[in-house]
């Protein structure tokens, strides 16, 4: 249509403006976007990085607590629970099998999980999905090491090549297991979870570094060998948390209620999905001011677009004077100006939809590293979908009020030569 | 037959008290040539803009061919504004945006019937648009220039092929001679004249300056008919 090109060629006559408000409008976009992103995207990948886990043992502090060090590798375990208790939970009549966990190591910045082969069976991932092997098989050996996917593409590792652990979970670590090196023997594919960041070893192992170890430091003097150590009795003492799978489901608050009652020990049961549950509710405050902050921040990207058009509408006066001499009629001029605050708004979108892709890009190996989280990129999500038809909405409201000024004005000034 | 018509008019703009127009007839026949003075602020503009539909009387009527455009709805008045009237305006005719030739197109562009008027004559509308040009003296050269990097003569040159493109039935134009000096003056009102002619329109053209008034077949003082005029001054 003869207008939609006259308003695209005015448009790009003032560009320098255009171009200005396209960019405030796409940086809102972005940050509209990404908050809602990545709210869905922590919520998603949190929420597949464990299924067909019925619930989870640890020393009795907060459920949140438990399922942050289990799961996530997040913060640090408080206490243990004994093996005497594990043995127990075992032979419950209800429980399927239990994967006890022991942490505490690190292998450079990542975490060593100490753990049996059942693991490799037992954990599921997304919508139960298994551990696969890239590479190699599983730890066989007391010093054998599966590496998670991150894991070894980060460092370089492949099979074969031995590793140190170092006791504690930094990234720089002061005491180093130095004298009992392991060699890699498995590397597990990517899942996109916090097992892709993790170094796995049996749980013998994890006792077999620490039996020259005590209270968390060597015992001065006493030093074992890797064969010395062979020799002794590995059953560990301790672990840090045990996940368990029943017969049957049904069984899971009966169970959950006789762990949280056991007598022995001070212990807590978490039912995965429901401390996932504890943990949005927590997050929805800074969620929703997040949120808030990027409504506000859309605001101000219209009022500039407003400001910029409204600024401009006086420069035009002249311009919609020659179109109305030509026979344009009233309404055009008002579709004129709405139709420029929807271009507007609409690069605006299209901007900001892309540099979110950009910074989504960037990012994702970012957050994979560091928390082991998969962020996918593409396609939007229906929420998204549903912000960007808002943004566009309010885009073509804040333009009513310019164009309803052009309109008056093209009416009230006749063909008069006002400036 | 005339071809518009004024009739009774009485005419006061938003928010003022006193009838900035007020007149009993005004008559332009098909193809006259009409010179229009009057002293600044006498309402020239304000009758163009009523006899172009753009501004409605509360009082009168506005007949073109017999027909009063008066009841005609906005739109309807816009529709024939572009089909029938050719405008230029004392200064700044021309969309900065566009080039002089797309200037002259955007008469076409508004109007099916110009659209077709101008490719009876031209075969085109582009050929007709580059043949008025040429008629008024702007060489090829300057075809494809951005409308605002002409003089000012050139530009209301420009203006004019624009008006008369697709053969307008009238074409009014608002003092567009105020900015050039007198010889430029008279050469370009003898080419309005003759391309008018050309067109078969009439032509109704406003300015201060009697001189100019021997080129048109009738000179009207719009003192002498307004008589929202008489009242206001004191
Ligand atoms: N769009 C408008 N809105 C309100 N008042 C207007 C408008 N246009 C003109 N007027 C008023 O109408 C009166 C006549 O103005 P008009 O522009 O018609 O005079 P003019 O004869 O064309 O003057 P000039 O020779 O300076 O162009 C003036 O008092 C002016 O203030
Ligand atoms: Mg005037």
């Amino acid at each position: 249509m003869a207008l939609l090109s006259l308003a695209a060629r005015s448009l790009l006559n003032r560009w320098g403006t255009a171009v200005l408000v396209v960019l405030s409008l796409a940086l809102s976009v972005t940050l509209l976007l990404g908050v809602e992103r990545l709210r869905e995207q922590v919520r998603d990948s949190f929420a597949s990085t464990v299924s067909g886990v019925d619930l989870i043992v640890g020393a009795r502090s907060g459920p949140l607590n438990l399922l942050l060090y289990s799961v996530f590798r997040m913060g640090e375990p408080t206490a243990n629970v004994s093996w005497s208790s594990v043995s127990d939970l075992a032979n419950h009549p209800s429980v399927d099998w239990v994967v006890p966990l022991s942490l505490g190591d690190s292998h450079r910045g990542f975490r060593v999980l100490g753990t049996s082969t059942v693991y490799f069976d037992r954990y599921q991932y997304g919508r139960g999905q298994q551990l696969v092997l890239a590479q190699g098989s599983r730890f066989d050996d007391l010093f054998d090491a599966v590496l998670g996917a991150n894991v070894a593409t980060r460092l370089g590792y492949s099979i074969g090549d031995e590793i140190i652990v170092a006791h504690g979970a930094g990234d720089v670590s002061f005491v180093e297991h130095g004298d009992k090196p392991f060699t890699v023997v498995g590397i597990l594919a990517p899942t996109g979870t916090p097992v892709d960041n993790t170094v796995h070893v049996s749980l013998e192992a994890t006792e077999a570094i620490h039996a020259d170890w005590m209270a968390g430091a060597p015992v001065p003097g006493m030093r074992l060998t890797s064969e010395q150590v062979r020799q002794r009795d590995l059953t560990p003492r301790s672990v840090t948390a045990v996940m368990v799978g029943l017969k049957s489901r049904v069984a899971v608050f009966q169970v959950q209620r006789m762990v949280n009652n056991y007598r022995e020990e001070a212990l807590m049961a978490i039912i995965p999905g429901v401390a996932l549950h504890q943990l949005w509710k927590m997050m929805a405050v800074a969620e929703n001011a997040l949120a808030l902050v990027a409504w506000m921040v859309l605001l101000v990207a219209l009022v500039v677009m407003l400001t910029a058009l409204l600024t401009a509408l006086n420069e035009r006066r002249r311009e919609m004077a020659i179109l109305r001499a030509l026979g344009a009629r009233s309404w055009q001029i008002f579709a004129l100006i709405i139709g420029e605050s929807l271009l507007l708004t609409l690069l605006g979108v299209v901007a900001g939809v892309l540099l979110l892709q950009g910074v989504s890009w960037v990012a994702a190996p970012l957050v994979s590293a560091q928390l082991g989280l998969a962020l996918s990129i593409w396609p939007p999500s229906a929420k998204e979908f549903i912000l960007i038809g808002i943004v566009i909405l309010a885009g073509m409201v804040a333009g009513l009020w310019p164009a309803w000024r052009a309109y008056r004005q093209s009416l009230a000034d006749g063909l008069g030569t006002r400036l | 037959m005339s071809l518009l018509l004024l009739q009774d008019i009485v005419f006061s703009w938003p928010k003022q008290l006193q009838p900035t127009v007020q007149l009993q007839r005004l008559e332009v026949a098909p193809q006259e040539r009409i010179f229009l003075r009057g002293p600044s602020g006498s309402g020239k503009t304000t009758l163009l803009s009523l006899m172009a539909g753009i501004a409605t009387p509360q009082h009168g009527s506005v007949s073109f061919q017999n027909q009063d455009i008066v009841p005609w709805s906005g739109s309807q008045r816009d529709r024939w504004r572009a089909d029938q009237l050719g405008i230029v305006f004392q200064l700044f005719n021309l969309l900065p945006y566009l080039s002089v030739l797309d200037n002259v197109l955007l008469s076409a562009r508004f109007s099916t019937a110009r659209r077709q008027r101008a490719e009876q004559s031209g075969g085109s509308a582009r050929q007709e648009a580059t043949r008025l040009l040429s008629r008024l003296g702007l060489q090829e050269a300057l075809w494809s220039r951005p409308a605002t990097t002409l003089s000012v003569g050139q530009q209301q040159r420009v203006a004019v092929a624009r008006a008369l493109l697709g053969r307008p039935a009238l074409v009014l134009a608002d003092e567009p001679t105020s900015a050039l000096d007198g010889d430029h003056r008279d050469q370009f009102i003898q080419l309005l004249i003759e391309e008018a002619d050309a067109a078969g329109s009439a032509l109704l053209f406003v300015s201060h300056d009697m001189a100019l008034a021997k080129h048109f077949s009738r000179a009207i003082d719009l003192s002498d008919i307004n008589h929202a005029q008489r009242q206001g001054t004191f």
